[in-house]
């Protein structure tokens, strides 16, 4: 058994195959669109493993313009994309070949499968317009109603020009001739009636799947399983022979090059952007996703930063930390590490990766991102920017320890009770602060941005409207006044996970500007 | 409670047992309960109104789209009227 991950194709898709030493079927494991992907990527991995355990390859794939595919707004991408991993999997020798798609990724499984390949449509939308019915409600309700920015339109997770809106949209959803096909529908859900013909199952566990966050997300085991039962039965031939997919373990980007690479001895799954023009005094910038997201970052935002900062003449790294992305083995109840000391082993790898000194480092990092940049690691970085940060404790939690959910801090009222604030905020000692942190709900942000202080040439804060309220009632503007370095960014706008454009934009914009002045970068 | 009122609500009603997800059942709510108290979160709101859509042939216009609309089963049964152009 082997796993490969690189690109291929022009535009390249990025991949990861997972061979088995022999096989007649691959699978095409299509990606959802937006913010569905991210949360379905570890349980997407799951299926990949169970279907590798049972002699059956398959590819996980970004297509051209999404996550770390090379960019491209063709509005058939997606559908292309599906149709370019295909034929990666018959490269390797499949002569078999099954797409499955969840949820939007049905719609591009429908469209790219052909004449005799199976088909699996697990949780499928009644047609591309009912998908984008349903997820503008959902953008707007998350993100309210002004969601186009500079012509684009922003769902939850992904960005959408007209065109691309268009494609989509007029995707009905049909199984290719002669298809053998399966539904997998979720309970109470109907399928289209262009699908009466396929084998149709209705089992519960996608919504605790995929309607929720990367952080809540539960592996939906059963379906996974009964998918691997459905396309292991229809393995035509068990011993055909398999040799190794023709993916590019680089992608040339013209101004830059990225390049996939294994960090530490934890083997972080990491993707190096580097400019052409790189030396060994070229400036590194880390790049954290929040969450327990992979390396991507909401709405792609960190290959989109990525790629601009190699253009401005900065590296950068993207990483899997543990529990995310192609990062370490998948399973149903693999423990929650948010704001364990892995967390920050898993930093310290990345930095000593990175190959610079600190005078040449910056780290950033999105919510649990930026406690992790926040944190002292293998070497004291010039630059921190820390987005929407929520958490400011010092001392790891320990795993599972960590419930999802924002704890406003308790408002003080009264003279007195204000009085104490005040001088508990200005004189406590750091003792007492910690033990106040370890027992109460919320971490003091004193010692955390005292530490970034004294190890930072700068360290950027930029808050949306919800973390701006948590850092207020913690007292942290006032902490902030009285330490050198620290810069505080107010942002108005609700969008704490990033889903909007303009909100991405902005963030990218600030990041490249810290990292321009930071290193002395013309840009 | 005229017939279409009582429809509506009958439909709210199935579509959030269907689809809420609801830490409590639809039945022990009242019509003026906090839905998000009760679990409701944003995907499911969409599905819940989705449901509803089908179940009453209309379709919420966009400026309807915003928390308030989901916060009970009489606001989103104030919602259905105004999808039909009720005041």
């Amino acid at each position: 058994m082997a796993r490969h991950h690189g690109w291929f194709g022009d535009p390249a898709i990025w991949a990861a195959v997972q061979l088995p030493t022999a096989g007649s079927l691959g699978v095409v494991i299509c990606t959802p669109l937006g913010q569905e992907g991210v949360v379905a990527y570890r349980g997407l991995r799951l299926l990949a493993d169970q279907l590798e355990q049972r002699g059956i390859a398959s590819v996980r794939y970004d297509p051209p313009g999404r996550g770390d595919g090379a960019p491209s707004d063709d509005p058939q991408a997606p559908v292309n994309g599906a149709r370019s991993a295909a034929a990666l999997l018959r490269a390797a020798g499949c002569t078999q070949v099954a797409f499955v798609g969840l949820s939007s990724a049905a719609l591009l499984a429908s469209a790219a499968a052909e004449p005799g390949d199976l088909v699996v449509l697990w949780s499928p939308p009644q047609s591309g317009r009912q998908w984008l019915r349903r997820a503008r409600s959902l953008a707007t309700i998350m993100i309210g109603a002004d969601r186009t920015f500079e012509g684009v339109e922003s769902l939850i997770g992904i960005d959408l020009t007209p065109d691309q809106a268009t494609a989509l949209a007029s995707i009905s959803l049909t199984l290719p001739g002669e298809a053998d096909a399966l539904v997998v529908r979720r309970p109470g859900e109907s399928a289209p009636s262009a699908l009466a013909a396929a084998e149709q199952l209705e089992l519960a566990g996608t919504a605790e799947f995929l309607d929720t966050s990367s952080v809540s997300s539960v592996m939906p085991t059963e379906i996974i399983a009964t998918i691997v039962d459905w396309l292991a039965a229809r393995v035509i031939d068990s011993a055909q022979v398999l040799s190794a997919p023709p993916v590019a373990d680089e992608l040339d980007l013209g101004n830059a090059v990225e390049r996939v690479r294994w960090i530490g001895p934890q083997r972080l799954f990491a993707i190096e952007c580097l400019p052409k023009a790189a030396t060994p005094a070229t400036p590194m910038v880390v790049l954290h996703a929040g969450a327990s997201e992979h390396r991507v970052g909401a709405g792609d935002y960190q290959v989109e930063l990525a790629r601009l900062l190699a253009g401005d003449g900065a590296g950068s790294l993207r990483v899997d930390r543990r529990g995310a992305g192609e990062t370490g083995e998948v399973s149903a109840d693999e423990p929650s590490l948010f704001y364990t000391q892995a967390w920050l082993e898993d930093q310290d790898a990345i930095v000593q990766a990175s190959g610079v000194t600190g005078e040449r480092l910056a780290l950033t990092g999105l919510c649990a991102g930026a406690w992790m940049a926040g944190l002292p690691t293998a070497a004291e970085p010039r630059l921190v920017v820390g987005i929407h940060p929520l958490e400011y404790r010092v001392d790891p939690a320990a795993p599972n320890e960590f419930v999802e959910e924002v704890v406003m801090p308790r408002e003080v009222s009264g003279r007195v009770m204000l009085w104490v604030q005040r001088m508990y905020r200005r004189w406590a000692p750091a003792w007492l602060r910690r033990l106040r942190a370890r027992t109460g709900s919320k971490a003091d942000p004193a010692a955390f941005l005292t530490g970034l202080s004294k190890r930072t040439w700068r360290t950027t804060l930029i808050f949306s409207e919800i973390d701006q309220e948590v850092f207020r009632r913690l007292g942290g503007p006032e902490i902030s006044q009285r330490l050198p370095g620290i810069v505080l960014v107010d942002v108005p706008t609700i969008d704490h996970p990033m889903f909007a454009r303009r909100t991405r934009v902005g963030v990218v914009e600030r990041i490249r500007a810290d990292v321009r002045e930071a290193f002395d970068l013309a840009g | 409670m005229s017939d279409n009122t009582y429809g509506d609500r009958l439909a709210i009603r199935e579509a959030l047992q269907q689809f809420g997800r609801l830490n409590q059942a639809v039945s022990d709510l009242s019509d003026e309960a906090d839905l998000f108290a009760a679990g409701f979160t944003s995907h499911a709101t969409v599905n819940v109104m989705l449901a509803i859509e089908d179940a009453l042939g209309i379709e919420f216009p966009d400026e309807l789209l915003n928390r308030s609309t989901f916060v009970s089963i009489d606001a989103l049964a104030h919602a259905v009227g105004m999808s039909r152009g009720e005041r």
